[in-house]
């Protein structure tokens, strides 16, 4: 979780610990090999899956294991079932993985088995002797849902967002990419420091632009205006900053940048301690520079004030700011 | 039933019940009576049947409590409160209900909006950096001003430069002045961040009560506060009594107090040991015999006078966030019609359960008709904490007084009533229908300048402090100091008899569940 410290504990306390722990480990080694051997031989009995499935909840992180129990399924286990015990199972394996989710929100192979349980579910039920897709949709409305939660338990997860990403491009019935904006929003909202969540808006912006929902320019204004009142709320919130850059790009359009450069200006004068607003006006007035006024001595002037002033406030990266200075010079 | 008891407590409000709970747990042997039929006292949560009792009771010697309106149906379904409060997430009363096993007996939930009337109008306030974020009401310059603001007060300002010769300018002026934050805005943070009463509180005391609030936030959700079901106080109190009975405490409702004497050492009533000797005898009402105690804990309004100017009064510490003491509390209790929203709260159809428990917050001088001085605070409660049955709601005002006021309570509050019932839309109605109201004046017990030589175990409590948000943890830091007290007056003759004896503490460690009690677990 973000946010939350480790708890470290005194030596004589991890020695009881691990007394107390030594038959759990003796018994989880013993599983172990046990399993490992039977992957060996190629087992693909019900007794096996039960032994995974043990050995899966002591250990989640435990990845030969996860590819034996598909391979469990594949092998022994579909060949002999219905399509709608094969629903079942792998429903089972959805809630079986939720469970493992909510202990361990961060286990790449959780996720993965999920993924592969979602895409191998079967076309069906019959409806009329034609496949209705009903049960693909039933779990992917699900997955969906569980997503949601986990980004409401830790809206930080960046796993939790990929795999939402991942959720909607998949889904049968796609959900409207505005609505995706307004998810967005609403974490936002809730909490702005949050790298994931600005950056799922860009991707969905750029989808929305693309598809001609929405008018880039207009829109380009309208998050300029969003993103505005993180950096003035919040100057030192870096996730903000970096939307910022996203959206002026490479600079191209001279009204919005020079707009922006003034906003950030006078955020500087309020806040005149802020590395990132001074840091945001090199930069932006460099790409003035570069694509709208290629002779200004009073931009050169400028930049290489600031760059003074970051040196002094930030003496850390002094020589970077003195590369700076020098790019500016040529 | 053994008459001698270690400890008589006088008045069930909180404070009394609070220290009660206390000696009960600490192993003291507590006899707790008090004249109402009711727990509570002045804080005392009834059903709408039961408060006009009260008010038919208060009419026979206070001739300006009001009531209008006839009963509602379902008038028990009601849970009011006469004096009610929320709860600080963090602070010293939330602490003694937790570590007292009292939380277990009742049930909490977050406080919801808070807002403050400015410029005609209801208006949110932010309560966190994320509210300053989402705010459509402040330019960028003042979010960035207010934030600021916000960190300061949030941290170690003591020594700030900020702070420099400005402890004792009022809070407004220094937000505007060195913060530079609009009136609107400087006056939002001083009545509904920091719960100023007055206009013109000082600005270090204000300080101190921000920051707590503050460092509440986020405990147990976004709210600072907590607010309790049924009625809250009165609950709270009756939940502290239980705690004390179910450690063998007696209680008496109903009865009232005859008389009080000092027994005279030189002739004990029955031989007993000297170090258990009575230092008063109580007559009750309808009680044959007389109860002994060593330690008497008294209300000030409970104690006759020629004992009040004996006692030893635990005085209520301006504590390091105090606000002015008041004179007195004009209230109104207003039943309305129809569940109590904000008017915008009916766009946002993302929120899935809106609270009912709002506090809205009117500034000095920013009603017409309303005082100048004073900040009035309009609580309200409704079906999400069981106060009231569905589609009613209740409406709390209460204006405080630094002084003796010539206009009754319902004269003071009405204008405020009226505006309030305009500001809650009501369906295809231009206002709430108001059901019934009772207008009353609540009357402080003065600090009586305590004697330099109090009467051994006599001690007297004063009122609740009757704060929205800080009287609760008041009552507690006065509810603890009386309990030393009582303590240390009844362990002298102890640490005579066995050597050695530690000092007493508050609360002892909660045993899982304690006999007797039932399984009231509602966190």
């Amino acid at each position: 979780m973000h946010n939350v410290k480790r708890h470290k504990q005194t030596p004589e306390a991890l020695a009881e610990k691990r007394q107390r722990e030594k038959s759990k480990i003796d018994e989880y080694l013993a599983l172990t090999d046990d399993v490992l051997s039977r992957k060996k031989k190629q087992d693909w009995s019900n007794d096996a899956f039960e032994l995974t499935q043990r050995l899966l909840q002591i250990n989640p992180e435990f990845y030969t294991v996860w590819n034996y129990r598909r391979n469990i399924l594949l092998n022994g286990i579909f060949p002999q079932s219905t399509p709608e015990k094969i629903n079942n199972l792998l429903s089972n394996e959805l809630s079986m993985t939720t469970t493992a989710l909510k202990a361990n929100p961060k286990v790449y192979w959780i996720w993965n088995h999920r993924r592969w349980c979602l895409e191998n579910v079967p076309d069906g039920p019959e409806r009329n002797e034609v496949p209705s897709m009903e049960w693909r949709q039933a779990n992917w409305d699900k997955e969906l849902f569980v997503a949601e939660r986990m980004l409401d338990a830790d809206a930080r997860n960046f796993h939790a967002w990929n795999y939402r990403r991942y959720v909607l491009e998949n889904m049968p019935t796609r959900r409207p990419e505005t609505s995706e904006l307004a998810y967005t929003s609403r974490k936002i909202g809730v909490n702005f420091s949050n790298f994931s969540a600005w950056h799922q808006r860009s991707k969905t912006l750029v989808g929305l632009w693309e598809s001609g929902q929405l008018d880039p320019i207009q829109s380009r204004d309208d998050e300029f205006e969003f993103v505005s009142n993180a950096l003035y709320t919040d100057p030192e919130d870096q996730s903000a900053w970096i939307y910022h850059r996203w959206l002026i790009g490479s600079g191209e359009n001279k009204a919005q940048l020079e707009r922006e450069i003034q906003l950030i200006f006078e955020l500087l004068q309020e806040q005149p301690d802020s590395k990132w607003c001074m840091e945001s006006l090199v930069h932006y007035k460099r790409l003035l520079l570069q694509n709208h006024a290629q002779d200004s001595q009073t931009l050169k002037q400028e930049c290489g004030e600031l760059l003074s002033r970051l040196a002094d406030l930030d003496p850390v990266r002094y020589f970077r700011y003195q590369d700076l200075k020098r790019d500016l010079d040529q | 039933m053994d008459n001698h008891f270690d400890v008589i407590v006088l008045g069930t409000g909180l404070i009394e019940s609070i220290t009660a709970a206390a000696l009960s747990k600490a192993g003291f042997k507590v006899a707790h009576i008090d004249p109402n039929p009711y727990y509570g006292a002045d804080e005392a949560s009834l059903s709408l049947d039961e408060l006009v009792q009260w008010v038919n009771r208060r009419k026979e010697h206070d001739r300006s409590v009001t009531h209008y309106g006839e009963l509602p149906p379902y008038a028990r379904q009601y849970s009011v409160s006469l004096g009610p409060s929320v709860i600080p997430s963090i602070g010293p009363f939330i602490s003694s209900l937790i570590a007292s096993g009292v939380s277990r007996y009742g049930s909490f939930k977050l406080l919801g909006r808070v807002v403050i009337y400015d410029g005609g109008m209801l208006k949110d306030v932010p309560q966190s950096k994320d509210d300053i974020f989402q705010s459509k009401a402040m330019s960028l310059l003042e979010k960035r001003r207010v934030t600021r603001f916000l960190m300061f007060a949030a941290g170690d300002f003591e020594n700030s430069k900020e702070l420099h010769g400005q402890e004792n300018s009022p809070l407004l002026d220094f937000l505007h002045r060195i913060f530079l934050l609009s009136e609107a805005t400087a006056r939002a943070i001083t009545y509904a961040l920091g719960y100023c009463s007055f206009i013109a509180e000082k600005t270090l005391l204000a300080l101190h009560r921000i920051r707590a609030y503050l460092k509440a936030s986020g405990r147990y959700g976004p709210s600072s506060f907590l607010v309790g079901y049924y009625g809250g106080s009165g609950e709270i109190a009756q939940g502290f009594c239980r705690a004390a009975a179910v450690r063998g405490g007696v209680y008496v409702l109903g009865r009232s107090v005859t008389s009080i004497s000092s027994v005279d050492p030189a002739e004990p009533e029955h031989p007993v040991l000297t170090s258990d000797l009575p230092r008063f005898a109580i007559e009750v009402d309808d009680f044959p015999d007389r109860l002994h105690c060593r330690c008497l804990i008294s209300s000030t309004s409970l104690l006759p006078g020629h004992l009040r100017t004996l006692a030893d009064f635990i005085r209520p510490s301006i504590t390091s966030y105090g606000s002015p003491r008041p004179f007195a509390v004009a209230r109104c209790i207003a039943v309305v019609d129809g569940p109590i929203t904000l008017p915008w709260d009916n766009e946002d159809s993302g929120t899935s359960e809106v609270s009912d428990s709002l506090l809205l917050v009117f500034p000095p001088g920013s009603l017409h008709g309303g005082s100048a001085i004073s900040a009035v605070h309009v609580m309200t409660a409704g079906p999400g904490t069981m106060s009231a049955p569905s589609g009613k709601g209740i409406l709390y005002i209460s204006m405080p007084l630094l002084t003796n006021s010539v206009h009754s309570a319902e004269i003071l509050l009405r204008p405020y009533l009226t505006a309030v019932l305009l500001l809650f839309p009501a369906e295809q109605q231009q206002q709430k229908t108001l059901i019934c109201s009772t207008f009353y004046m609540q009357e402080l017990n003065s600090c009586t300048a305590s004697t330099s030589d109090p009467l051994v175990g006599l001690l007297a409590v004063p009122s609740s402090s009757p704060h929205t948000t800080q009287g609760v943890d008041e009552a507690a830091i006065v509810a603890e100091a009386t309990f030393r007290k009582a303590a240390s007056s009844l362990n002298r003759e102890i640490k005579e008899m066995n050597q050695g004896c530690e000092q007493t503490v508050l609360w002892p460690v909660l045993a899982e569940m304690e006999e007797g009690e039932g399984n009231d677990m509602h966190w």
